[in-house]
């Protein structure tokens, strides 16, 4: 291959490309020439260069389609699993046993009943069936119902974590900085100490008084940290990084502790039974205003970065020369930083704290959907969700006391062994 | 389209001035290149052309309007910057490096590739014979062929004025010539070019215009011909040349600088 | 320009021979090498010794001044007799006696001064080792984020101490009887069980922790052989223990939240130094410090081509993968060994570094025994800070209040001042 090469090189180099007006003129049209031809092709180089549109990436974009259907494919698998074996979810109208096991063609047809029901609740097009009728005809349509809601939710935030991960291993081109870096995380749990100290047993049910101040405490301190790192960097740079990194590790640890010296010393145990439930999310909220929190906030940090995924490649750039490539460094990282703190604030308030998602999946993403930033998110998009959805079904699966295990602490442990196999087979993901 | 540098004075701060008195111009279909020794204050002057430094006072304009007052990306429309080292944080693979320069002119809003981007990236690869290499982890390739691919990428980014930055620095001595025979043709093609450079030499192989620093602060501007002389070599680079002039086989006349040795001062005077 | 023509005036007057206008160069800094030649000490040393005499004055502070200050105002404030000045200073007088006795000696047994003096040494050294651990790491690792937390340690150490609730202590809270008969008769072998058992857990499983991020990394083959890929398994690893942990914990309070082992598992995450210290533990700290102290100065220079490329390190002699690892392991032992006998001080290592650094920079001849010093006064200073102020009972805590408190400082210094953080590691 080597010396096959060297010839390839040879011919490039040695043959002199005469460019004439028309070829200019081409060019800047955007003509396809082909190499090492004159200009007299005419007509028939002009249907070739139509024929050649897209060659450059054909390769790359017919395999993104195909892991992209190869993970739809294993994510709806992975869904008709999860929600056909129910595991922590109780049918609450029934009181059947905790595991209860639903195959494909009940979970669609409980699928298909919920979308019939709520349509018909809508629209009044047709008839709304009664419950009794539901209970005679649909297996399993509440357990199934409310576990769907908790499969969104958990597929969600699993978009979030994985793309927030993305973006922060971008930015600070450093591997070992997580989202959680900024300090969002610790405002989160400094909320939710508030709300229990407060209120005690009562702060699961105060649901929007819950999200306002974990949401507010972790933009608090976004911005406290920005405002941080804008003000140690000179004017016209972007904001600093390592001074950012500094102020936000800091801030959450000392966050943390504070958290900690309360929760564990000033609070009564049951009070901290409720804040560990809430903290680590043990029983997933599915409420109306869950979902509006979530969605908004999805809305809020997805779409910016989604419009902007082809220009993130040139965060790995240095500012000066994404300078003179005619883009706005520091908007770019602002941008990127912002949302992808967004992203992590909703879900650490949605699913509790899961720290490794956000190192690996970015990873695996990068290794196996390349490192072109648009590609790159795609991988996560798909990825993440499966990863994570896997981590609920095992952590609702095993049987453990009071509310359950954390899907953070699953998380962990699932990812270890995968993450050993991606570094022995090599897989580049850092240089 | 004709830059113009009038009575530019360069520096970092406004009362240390490295440069005065700079002028100089470039205009589409030459070259110019700018010579002087280490320090002098090129790589300055450059970066002041490109907005990332102040200009101290002076005027650079391009077709008569202001560059100083662009915007980034204003000027990234019309100007594109091939730098001296690169740094490759992450495995890019060399056509997803060269589709980079399209960011700034990409007719679509969210940057999202078009046919005529992909079209255009696939040219500037053939035109730098890298074309075998696109899909190559940029990482992996060598020092010559990583400057072809930031050429590519400047010229995907269909500018109309080229600034270079010591491009044959780091490539052994084929490679610079490929270089120099690639800034050559650009210059053909229409494009103005402006090469900051160490070597003489490129300014009579690519039939520039010189911009050459002196060590006492001075500046002298013309045709290669007329400033590379005995004396203006002596007084830049402290260094005695004989000036050498040939005829090629293609009748092309060619004048090179050959360094005389031993009896240098080691500070020139 | 003045001044240079008075200065040119000057040297041509002594040293006629010199005409040509380059010389003046030289000649400028030669003229001011003669001048200062003689008062010049270089300032890192000086800073260095400004903090060993810091040292000593905190530690002379805390012996001599009374302690649990606000609890004295509170209590004696409320009668009529008020904490007035001279209670202060007869406590003050009082103090300096007992610490003048120990040193002219009694023979009262051990007299809680010394064993006060002996506490103080060992949290100095504590502080100093985990500083020490910090500036290590950070200069192998040529990353600032790095402390000797990221290698999972810390959470090794809590993940032992849980263990060792869950499985040594029985519902009373003593140790377990079965384990002492297994032990046999050896009287030193029992006592030794019995006053460190939690250490032993705590230091295996911290043994056990590292060994299994060199395994993963290990089975990582080629792909692992970064630093950045240790860093990464370490973080794995620690999460993975800090899950267990949690879960544990959490297992144990939601069973039973008034039992022995609940409050016993919170209060180990979170104390330090809650254990009375003997010349015993002094001693089998300070061994492990200053031997690692005098291994890492002595390859010092070795250490700063850990900032090279493996390549170029190793034309300089220097294989810096093995180097690496090997300071790496032996400053996680000595991080493991100082935290199994005091508990959990997260925070010193990752914040004293960057001061001793901003203090007399980063090359380590100074950086080292400057963070040694810096370390040992930060964490002596804030104990007794809290002694003083909260009183004896709060003194467990004073991990987290140093990492409260240190971050506290150290944002209020970042914010004002320009953060001189920038550039050196990048």
């Amino acid at each position: 291959m080597a010396s096959s090469n060297k010839a390839q090189r040879a011919s490039s180099h040695n043959c002199t490309v005469q460019y004439t007006a028309r070829d200019v003129a081409r060019l800047r049209n955007g003509a396809a020439i082909p190499s090492g031809v004159g200009s007299g092709l005419g007509l028939f180089g002009k249907s070739l260069s139509l024929a050649q549109t897209n060659q450059l990436y054909r390769s790359e974009h017919d395999a993104l389609a195909m892991r992209v259907f190869a993970s739809v494919l294993i994510l709806l698998l992975l869904v008709f699993v999860s929600l056909g074996f129910m595991g922590a979810a109780g049918d609450t109208y029934t009181y059947s046993y905790r595991y209860q096991v639903y195959n494909p063609i009940e979970v669609a047809g409980a699928l298909y009943e919920y979308a019939y029901n709520s349509l018909a609740q809508l629209t009044h097009l047709w008839s709304v069936h009664t419950n009794d009728w539901i209970l005679e005809n649909v297996p399993g349509y509440w357990a199934i119902q409310q576990r769907a809601g908790v499969v969104g939710i958990t597929l969600l935030c699993a978009v979030l974590l994985s793309i927030s991960g993305m973006l922060y291993q971008n930015t600070f081109k450093n591997p070992i900085a997580g989202p959680g870096m900024l300090g969002v995380g610790s405002g989160v749990s400094l909320g939710l100490m508030l709300m229990v100290y407060l209120f005690g047993a009562n702060a699961a049910n105060m649901l929007g008084m819950r999200y306002a101040l974990c949401y507010g405490f972790g933009a608090a301190i976004l911005l406290f940290v920005l405002l941080a790192g804008r003000k140690l960097s000179g004017r016209g740079k972007p904001f600093d990084l390592v001074t950012m990194l500094l102020v936000g590790s800091i801030v959450s640890q000392l966050l943390g502790f504070v958290v900690s010296y309360v929760t564990l010393f000033l609070m009564s145990d049951e009070d901290y039974l409720s804040f560990y439930t809430l903290s680590q999310m043990l029983v997933v909220d599915t409420s109306a205003v869950s979902w509006l929190a979530l969605g908004i906030a999805c809305v809020v940090s997805l779409v910016p970065v989604f419009f902007l995924r082809y220009k993130f490649n040139a965060l790995a750039l240095a500012p000066e020369e994404a300078r003179m490539l005619g883009l706005n460094y520091g908007g770019l990282r602002a941008v990127a930083l912002l949302c992808g703190s967004v992203m992590i604030l909703a879900a650490q308030v949605h699913v509790g704290m899961v720290s490794l998602v956000s190192l690996i999946v970015p990873f695996l993403a990068r290794s196996l959907f390349g490192c072109e930033s648009s590609r790159q998110l795609i991988g996560n998009l798909c990825i993440g969700p499966i990863l994570l959805l896997v981590c609920r079904d095992i952590t609702d699966l095993i049987p453990f006391i009071g509310d359950g295990l954390a899907i953070g602490s699953v998380a962990s442990v699932v990812m270890l062994p995968l993450f050993v196999i991606v570094m022995a087979r090599q897989m580049r993901g850092w240089e | 389209m004709k830059l113009i540098a009038r009575d530019v004075a360069v520096g970092y701060n406004a009362d240390k001035p490295i440069q005065r008195f700079v002028n100089f111009s470039v205009q589409s279909g030459e070259v110019c290149c700018i010579l002087g020794p280490n320090g002098c204050g090129k790589t300055t002057l450059v970066k002041s052309i490109l907005g990332i430094n102040p200009l101290l006072s002076g005027s650079i304009t391009l077709d008569g309007s202001d560059i100083t007052q662009w915007s980034a990306a204003r000027i990234s429309q019309d100007v594109a910057y091939v730098a001296q080292r690169h740094s490759q944080p992450f495995p890019f693979e060399v056509k997803d490096v060269v589709m980079l320069g399209r960011l700034a002119k990409t007719k679509s809003a969210s940057g999202r590739p078009t046919r005529r981007d992909y079209n255009i990236v696939e040219n500037a690869l053939k035109e730098m014979g890298i074309w075998h290499l696109r899909d190559v982890p940029y990482v992996d390739i060598s020092g010559g062929e990583l400057q072809m691919v930031m050429f590519a990428r400047a010229l995907a980014q269909e500018p109309n004025l080229l600034i270079m930055d010591e491009p044959t620095a780091a490539l052994d001595y084929g490679n610079a010539v490929r270089v120099i025979e690639k800034v050559r043709e650009m210059a053909k093609a229409g494009y103005a070019v402006m090469m900051i450079t160490h070597n003489p030499d490129h300014a009579f192989m690519t039939g520039a215009n010189v911009a050459l620093f002196m060590r006492n602060r001075n500046m002298v501007f013309g045709s290669a011909y007329e400033v590379i002389t005995r004396a203006n070599i002596q007084d830049a680079y402290g260094v005695n040349v004989k000036l050498v002039e040939f005829v090629h086989d293609n009748d092309e006349v060619m004048r090179m600088c050959a360094p005389e040795f031993g009896g240098h001062s080691e500070k020139g005077n | 320009m003045a001044r240079r023509q008075n200065k040119q005036a000057r040297i041509l007057a002594d040293a006629p021979t010199a005409t040509n206008i380059h010389l003046a160069d030289e000649a400028d800094n030669a003229y001011a090498e003669t001048v200062d030649a003689g008062h010049k000490v270089d300032p890192r040393i000086q800073k260095t010794f400004i903090a060993a005499v810091a040292l000593l004055c905190i530690f002379a502070f805390g012996l001599v001044v009374p302690k649990d200050l606000f609890n004295q105002a509170m209590h004696y404030g409320g009668t009529n007799a008020g904490y007035s000045f001279a209670w202060f200073t007869e406590d003050l007088l009082g103090n300096v006696n007992s610490l003048v006795a120990v040193f002219t000696g009694n023979d009262n047994g051990p007299d809680p001064y010394s064993i006060r003096i002996i506490r103080y040494i060992v949290i100095a050294v504590t502080g100093a080792g985990l500083a020490l651990c910090g500036a290590v790491y950070q200069g192998s690792f040529k990353n600032a984020l790095v402390s000797p937390s990221t290698l999972g340690v810390m959470s090794g150490s809590t993940l032992g101490m849980m263990l060792w609730v869950v499985f040594l202590v029985d519902d009373e809270g003593s140790n377990v009887a079965w384990l002492d008969t297994y032990v046999g008769d050896a009287d030193t072998l029992s006592y030794l069980w019995s006053n460190y058992s939690l250490a032993i857990c705590s230091f295996v499983s911290c043994l056990f922790v590292v060994g299994v991020v060199l395994l993963v990394r290990r089975l990582g083959g080629k792909g692992g052989r970064s630093a950045i890929m240790l860093i990464i398994c370490g973080q794995v690893i620690g999460s993975v223990m800090g899950a267990v942990s949690n879960s544990i914990r959490y297992y144990y309070v939601a069973e039973n939240p008034y039992g022995v082992k609940a409050s016993l598992l919170t209060d180990l995450q979170i104390s330090s130094f809650y254990r009375s210290f003997t010349w015993i533990d002094l001693v089998a700290i300070l061994i492990p410090l200053v031997a690692v102290f005098m291994l890492v100065m002595m390859l010092r220079r070795k250490m700063t081509l850990l900032s090279f490329t493996e390549g170029e390190a190793r034309t300089m002699g220097v294989n810096s993968q093995r180097m690496q690892t090997a300071v790496v392991l032996l400053c996680t032992l000595l991080t493991a060994i100082l935290i199994s006998f005091c508990g959990v001080v997260g925070f010193v290592g990752f914040l004293v570094p960057h001061l001793s650094r901003r203090l007399v920079g980063p090359s380590l001849g100074y950086l080292l025994p400057c963070s040694l010093l810096v370390g040992a006064c930060f964490v002596l200073g804030s104990y007794l800070l809290v002694e003083m102020t909260l009183g004896p009972a709060f003194e467990t805590m004073v991990g987290m209040y140093i990492s409260i408190g240190g971050a506290i400082v150290f944002l209020a210094t970042a914010l004002r001042g320009k953060g001189g953080t920038r550039g050196q590691f990048e």
